[in-house]
C-alpha cells in the first residue's frame, strides 16, 4: 500500500469506511513516517478543537434586544439589530450598552402600550 | 433539538448564536465582522423560519450562515475566495517531517493567525469540522461539494496549519 496520507485526517475524524480504516491501521503499524504525520495532524486537530469558545458581544445576546425583534415589525427588527450592532462594535464605549438597555426598555414599553408601533419612523429601513 | 422539531427564532439565537459567532470569528479573525455576520444570519433565520421544513436543521442553519458569510465577502470585497494553489506545495509528495508538530502548545493567537493564512476553501472546511463540529457529510452538503473534496480540504488545511505552526 502506498502511503495513505490523504486519508490520515479522515482517519482521525472517524470518517473512513471500515475497510479504509483497516487498511490505514495496517499501514501505520509498519510506517514510521505516516505515524509521525498522523501525530502531527492530531496535534493540529486537538489544538483547533481546544481553542477557547468566544462569547459574542453582550448586546448581541441580550434577550431584550431580540424581544424587540420578535414583537416589532421588520423595520423595528432592523432598528433593534442596528442598535445592537452599533453598540456592539463601539470600541470602549461601555455607557452605550447602558443606553441600549434604556432604549430597549422604553421601546418595549411603547410596544406593549401601543402594539401599533411596529414600524420605526425615521431613516431606518426595513428588510 | 430533534431534527423533527421546528425551532423558534429565540431558540436559534439562544442555542446557536455562540457557535455562529465563533464560526465567523475563526474565519475572519475580526470581532466586528463576526458580530455583523451573526446579526445577518439571525435576521435571515428569522425571515426563513416560516419556510423551514423540519429536517436537517444543522444543514439548513449552516447553509444560511455560509451564504451570509460569502455575501458579506462579496459585498465588502475585503477577502475574496482564494483559489486552490496550483503548485500543490502541500501535497503528500514531499517527504514527511521527522519531527511532530507540537501545535497544542501554541497560543490561540498563533492558531488564529495560521487559520487566516489558509485558502478560504481549506479554512472553511477546517473551521466547520474542528470549530463547529460538523461531519464531513454535513460540510459537503453545506458547501455543495463531494465528500471526497471535503476530506481533501480538511486534510490539506491541517497540513498547512502544521507547516505554518512549525
Amino acid at each position: 500500500m502506498t502511503h495513505p496520507r490523504e486519508l490520515l485526517s479522515a482517519h482521525l475524524d472517524g470518517e473512513l469506511t471500515a475497510d479504509e480504516g483497516s487498511r490505514v491501521d495496517l499501514h501505520l503499524a509498519t510506517c514510521a513516517d505516516c505515524t509521525h504525520e498522523l501525530r502531527a495532524l492530531a496535534s493540529v486537530r486537538t489544538a483547533l478543537r481546544s481553542l477557547p469558545e468566544l462569547e459574542p458581544p453582550t448586546p448581541l445576546m441580550a434577550a431584550r434586544s431580540w424581544s424587540l425583534v420578535r414583537w416589532g415589525g421588520g423595520a423595528a427588527a432592523a432598528a433593534a439589530v442596528a442598535l445592537a450592532v452599533v453598540l456592539a462594535v463601539a470600541p470602549g464605549d461601555r455607557p452605550a450598552v447602558l443606553d441600549l438597555d434604556t432604549m430597549a426598555e422604553q421601546h418595549t414599553a411603547r410596544l406593549v402600550v401601543d402594539p401599533g408601533i411596529s414600524t420605526i419612523r425615521g431613516p431606518v429601513g426595513g428588510p | 433539538m430533534s431534527d423533527d422539531a421546528k425551532p423558534t427564532w429565540e431558540e436559534v439565537a439562544r442555542d446557536h448564536g455562540r457557535r455562529i459567532y465563533n464560526f465567523a470569528y475563526r474565519l475572519t479573525g475580526n470581532p466586528d465582522d463576526a458580530s455583523d455576520l451573526m446579526q445577518e444570519v439571525l435576521l435571515r433565520v428569522r425571515r426563513g423560519l416560516s419556510d423551514y421544513t423540519p429536517g436537517s436543521f444543522e444543514g439548513w442553519l449552516w447553509r444560511i450562515t455560509r451564504n451570509a458569510f460569502l455575501d458579506e465577502i462579496r459585498r465588502k470585497k475585503r477577502r475574496p475566495t482564494v483559489a486552490l494553489p496550483d503548485d500543490d506545495r502541500f501535497s503528500s509528495g514531499a517527504a514527511p517531517e521527522p519531527d511532530e508538530v507540537l501545535a497544542e502548545s501554541r497560543l490561540p493567537e498563533d492558531l488564529q493567525a495560521a487559520l487566516l493564512e489558509l485558502p478560504f476553501d481549506f479554512r472553511e472546511a477546517v473551521v466547520l469540522c474542528d470549530i463547529v463540529g460538523l461531519t464531513y457529510d454535513e460540510i459537503a452538503e453545506i458547501s455543495g461539494v463531494a465528500v471526497g473534496t471535503v476530506r481533501s480540504r480538511i486534510h490539506r488545511g491541517r497540513r498547512m496549519m502544521r507547516d505554518l505552526l512549525r
